[in-house]
């Protein structure tokens, strides 16, 4: 404990000079109007800084690129909630719910809990990596191939369990994005899939380009198509709203609570973790909600719980890229680039050599979202303005910001294109009464559980039991087997007591 | 009367068209010049693109930018580069993917001698061999050994199909004549958690990635894979030190430009990519990432891409890699 109150200390001395101070703030600035803006992606922002953070200490340089990417990861949410336009795959999950309590006047509600929701996944999520990265980064090492893909097994029978109405329907909708995410080049054979010979096809389709068309074009089109082009009812953004409701409050504590220790959890798995963490919370709050059909139409659970567990995620993701030297996402592997032209190598002895780097770091990250919370509460009330352009401007306007933010993630015009299709692909299940967010966890998972299955299937040279014979393995496919039977089974017998009833 | 005019106006305008092409070439860069890298942000080819483009870009009066095109291995921003003007305001900063792709990608539509012309060499990175510590081999031979005595046991990780984690593998066995199992990952540091953990027995890895992970003694380092030993590692013998003289094998990096960039243009480049890379600061930078700057002449630039796409051809046929 005295330890941890040292190295705190260690930390505080080197986050709370003027210079750490500054960089600090300007990086969740910009990340916080670089993620509310759909136009340039995190991404391509932290890669036009890169150079930026040659001529800056390392410390700094590290504070302020961290500061960017969760300052982003933060903004994204406000698009989501506005104006459906999900820039990760996170803010797809806050779009559901966030956006349904924005079109019913809720939307100030809806930033304020976002706000408030990311701050404490953030605050608990340092305190796990303050306390116990060395442990937690020896557990990730342990996850072998094989947990992984059980891992991910769960999470996509969670995925499919956690769409409203039919299984059925959720379950078609997962293996829909399980396909779409098989395009382009296998990892394991190095073989070409579903790319019709289109080199633009070959790496794949961008979670980017599938959210924005999925969510943000085919919220555009239904608009246009409905007749009631936008109708969002107005809400109002006064300074005593920054204090949420005792209903809401209550509502949402505890599913930040679960929110930031799922978060918190999925973090440290390098790649898989972030991305399912959201997915994660969002579907746990609606098992345990008393009334799971609010859901999808502005259940505020829907919206801190996954916000929280996004925040945390994204904060202890640092520990693997830290401790490590393994990032989760391209993102990481920039900020990992930019300590190694500082001749900072992460890895397991970075604690110990570059200590005041490391506790620097986790102490900015507190800063950061407390600078966050401070610099946004009073935003919010510019951000609700949005919502009061007349939508015939407001349209082509994220038409064109949807555009040009597809079209910065890798700078290929048949990305625009593909945007449209899953667009109107969008409409069509949307008329089809089905969800798009078991989809997009599909199309994330799908390609990562192939790629860990086949591993583990190459380290047991073809031995299927690998996946059973391992104990954290076992444990998730047991709780994907226990989670299709507690879904299905009442579903199965509520039919049984049906038929008797007709028949007597 | 009025042909003679259109006569006289068009000569006038070849008079003035014809001095304008060496002055032309005299004033280059006039405008903003787009470094192509073939793959997305974060990449090692786009780390070094980052840390020279700077200093470049005030070295040659003009903004050098970054442009990221990935996909297909690096075939999509190749391809583009390949397709652009030949006006030395495209440039292309590749790896030695650039060599090896042609004949790698059965899809790739260009060869790097026929459609894109040598500027210069920008660096080398050294890969480390690298064994986790419950492996029992302290050196080379030692290691040779081990996968003799487990045939078709003994497997080794890459970055991926046709990375040069993977061909720097590949040549490894073709030299000793060994068979090891292929188990491609989605970039070098991926493959350290099972490597440390011991799922994965070898690997050619980067220093950089490596290096934390020997200096805490879960990875044991056999050897580099270069000619000479490197600054990082000063105690671990080269492989071709280690019994396999003909072994050598060192990531490279180089512009290049589209074929038809005239000489005079790719050599004011060349003179620019070297100055910078004689700068300590970016000396500093590169060594951080653990690069070795390489300051060569156009043709020798040339000559070598040339001879490595002649030999990985021939050893991509050989061992019949070609992805499809």
């Amino acid at each position: 404990m005295s330890d941890l109150l040292a190295n705190l200390a260690i930390g505080f001395d080197a986050a709370l000079t003027w210079e750490a101070l500054v960089y600090c703030f300007a990086g969740v600035f910009l990340g916080t109007f670089i993620g509310v803006l759909p136009g340039i992606g995190p991404l391509a922002a932290i890669a036009m800084l890169l150079p930026v953070t040659f001529h800056l200490p390392p410390v700094a340089a590290l504070i302020f690129l961290a500061g960017v990417y969760y300052g982003a990861l933060y903004g994204g949410s406000t698009a989501a909630i506005l104006l459906r336009l999900p820039g990760t795959a996170a803010s797809a999950v806050i779009c559901v719910d966030g956006h349904a309590m924005a079109r019913a006047g809720r939307a100030n509600v809806a930033l304020v809990m976002t706000t408030i929701a990311s701050f404490i996944g953030g605050c608990v999520a340092v305190l796990v990596i303050a306390g116990f990265s060395p442990p937690l980064a020896r557990f990730a090492l342990g996850m072998g191939p094989a947990e992984y893909a059980a891992l991910m097994i769960f999470g996509l029978v969670a995925a499919s369990a956690m769409s409203d109405g039919s299984i059925l329907k959720g379950f078609g909708m997962v293996l829909t994005g399980l396909l779409i995410g098989l395009v382009g080049m296998d990892v394991t054979a190095g073989t070409l899939r579903y790319t019709f010979g289109l080199s633009h096809l070959a790496d794949g389709l961008s979670i980017v380009v599938l959210a924005m068309g999925l969510f943000g074009i085919s919220e555009v089109l239904n608009n246009l198509t409905s007749g009631q082009a936008g109708k969002i009812v107005k809400s109002r953004f006064r300074l005593r709203d920054i204090i949420p409701e005792r209903r809401d409050l209550t509502m949402s504590l505890a599913a930040i609570a679960r929110g930031t220790g799922i978060g918190s959890a999925l973090g440290i798995l390098p790649g898989a973790g972030p991305a399912m963490s959201s997915f994660a919370s969002y579907s746990v709050e609606k098992q345990l909600a008393r009334d799971p059909s609010r859901f999808g139409q502005g259940a505020i659970e829907g919206v801190a719980g996954p916000e929280a567990s996004n925040n945390a995620a994204a904060q202890t993701s640092f520990i693997p890229t830290l401790t490590l030297g393994i990032p989760g996402d391209a993102i990481m592997a920039l900020i990992l680039g930019a300590l190694m032209i500082h001749g900072i190598a992460p890895g397991p002895n970075v604690m110990n050599s570059h200590p005041e780097l490391f506790w620097g770091l986790i102490v900015s990250f507190w800063i950061g979202n407390l600078m966050l919370l401070v610099l946004n509460l009073p935003l919010i009330g510019i951000w609700l303005k949005i919502l009061s352009i007349p939508y015939r401007i407001l349209f082509p306007t994220i038409m064109l910001f949807i555009c040009i933010g597809v079209y910065s993630v890798s700078r290929n015009p048949a990305d625009v294109i593909t945007v449209g299709v899953f667009g109107i692909f969008g409409t069509l299940i949307y008329a089809l009464r089905c969800d798009a967010v078991p989809l997009i966890l599909g199309f994330i998972l799908g390609p990562m559980l192939e790629e860990y299955a086949r591993r583990a299937l190459l380290f047991s040279r073809g031995d299927p039991f690998v996946f059973i014979e391992r104990p954290l393995s076992l444990t998730f496919l047991l709780c994907a087997v226990g989670l299709v039977v507690l879904t299905t089974v009442p579903r199965v017998l509520r039919r049984m007591r049906e038929a008797k009833t007709n028949t007597s | 009367m009025k042909r003679l005019l259109t006569a006289i106006a068009f000569l006038a305008a070849a008079s003035m068209m014809m001095p304008a092409t060496p002055a032309q070439a005299a004033s280059y860069p006039e405008e903003t010049i787009f470094m192509v890298v073939p793959y997305p942000p974060g990449g090692p080819n786009d780390i070094l693109a980052r840390a020279i483009n700077g200093p470049l870009g005030d070295q040659l009066g003009q903004p050098v930018v970054i442009d990221n095109r990935g996909g297909a291995g690096g075939n999509v921003g190749t391809e583009y580069v390949v397709a652009s003007e030949s006006d030395g305001y495209t440039l292309l900063l590749h790896g030695m993917g650039v060599s090896v792709n042609a004949s790698l990608y059965a899809q790739a539509r260009y060869n790097p001698i026929d459609d894109l012309a040598p500027v210069a060499m920008v660096a080398e990175t050294p890969l480390v061999l690298v064994v986790p510590a419950s492996v029992e081999a302290d050196d080379v031979a030692e290691l040779i050994d081990y996968i003799r005595e487990h045939p078709g046991q003994v497997n080794f990780g890459s970055g991926g199909a046709g990375t040069s984690l993977h061909l720097a593998a590949v040549r490894f066995m073709d030299v000793a004549d060994l068979e090891m199992e292929h188990i491609p990952y989605q970039g070098n540091a991926m493959v350290i958690p099972d490597l440390v953990t011991g799922q994965v027995e070898v690997l050619f890895s980067s220093i950089s990635t490596a290096l934390p992970h020997i200096e805490s003694g879960d990875l044991k380092a056999l050897a580099v894979t270069t000619r000479s030993r490197s600054d990082a590692l000063p105690d671990v013998p080269t492989v071709a030190e280690s019994g396999l003289p003909d072994y050598e094998f060192g990531a490279w990096y180089a512009v290049l430009a589209p074929a038809g960039t005239s000489e005079d243009i790719r050599q004011q480049l060349n003179e620019a990519v070297n100055s910078v890379l004689d700068m300590p600061a970016v000396r500093e930078n590169l060594a951080g990432i653990g690069a070795n700057p390489l300051t060569w002449s156009v043709q020798e630039t040339g000559d070598f891409i040339a001879a490595e796409y002649e030999d990985w051809r021939q050893l991509i046929e050989s061992e019949n890699l070609t992805i499809d």
